[in-house]
């Protein structure tokens, strides 16, 4: 008895895949693919950008306030007077 | 036409490699939701039962498809990769139902359960056994769904959950005595 239940679930139409189906699915992967572009951009691509320029802008102040360009090389000494 | 048959003419792993590179949903993506749609519908629709929520979900399973798609490492067959995600998303909007719609649900259908022996179709019997696979655990539902209505083999559902196929055959026996018992207290 509980057999022929069991066999009977395969009795049971599926209703066939809805017609716009792919344009659904195609456009959920590109809302998708647009989040995860802008996570990427605002988690990796602005940190990145941002310290990139914090070093520039770092010794843009450092130069400001000092009056002195960094020497890199360590020959000021060197240098002859 | 000559790029549509060539697609054609791949197995899903090829297509699955050529998928993976590409940057969007490209030729060898769209030829894997082609293959696979049919058979990811009906998983969705055999697990969530109604055609609003499968239709959700499939289009769920091939965005993660999408997203994931560099994940697939070949250890498996493809298909059985796809069928686990389906599997897998199914049972999460299942379980992320909210408590109350499941009260209900289940309110309604113990009425149904109640009284089986009035009815005689095959359509409340099915309807019957449907209530009765509610009351299981989620996975030991899915496993004898798809095992009587969608005829996967042990094998094939060892695959998908990820168990053994003696471990799965336990489950699938099991879940079939609880069902057994509980129809008989019903109809007591």
């Amino acid at each position: 008895m509980i057999h022929d239940l069991f066999e009977r679930l395969a009795d049971n139409d599926v209703p066939p895949v809805p017609v716009d189906f792919d344009q659904h699915v195609h456009d959920r992967v590109n809302h998708s693919l647009l989040g995860v572009h802008m996570m990427e951009f605002v988690f990796q691509v602005v940190p990145y950008a941002f310290l990139h320029l914090l070093g520039g802008l770092i010794g843009l102040v450092g130069v400001t306030l000092s009056g002195e360009f960094p020497n890199d090389r360590g020959d000021r000494q060197e240098a002859p007077p | 036409m000559d790029a549509v048959l060539d697609v054609l003419q791949h197995s899903d792993e090829a297509l699955a490699a050529e998928a993976a590179r590409e940057g969007s949903d490209g030729p060898a993506f769209v030829a894997l939701v082609e293959r696979f749609r049919q058979r990811v519908w009906r998983i969705c629709y055999r697990l969530l039962g109604n055609e609003h929520d499968a239709h959700d979900a499939a289009q769920e399973v091939f965005v993660r498809l999408f997203l994931h798609r560099a994940r697939f490492d070949g250890r498996s067959k493809y298909a059985t990769w796809v069928h686990a995600i389906a599997v897998r998303t199914c049972l999460g909007i299942r379980r992320g139902r909210g408590r109350r719609q499941r009260h209900e649900t289940t309110a309604g259908e113990r009425q149904l359960v109640e009284t089986p022996a009035v009815r005689g179709d095959s359509e409340h019997l099915s309807l019957d056994l449907m209530t009765l696979l509610e009351s299981l655990d989620e996975v030991d539902r899915a496993l004898l769904i798809l095992k009587y209505a969608e005829g996967y083999s042990y094998e094939e559902l060892a695959a998908i959950f990820d168990l053994s196929v003696s471990a799965c055959k336990m489950r699938v026996s099991r879940a079939r005595d609880k069902v057994q018992e509980r129809h008989g207290d019903a109809m007591k």
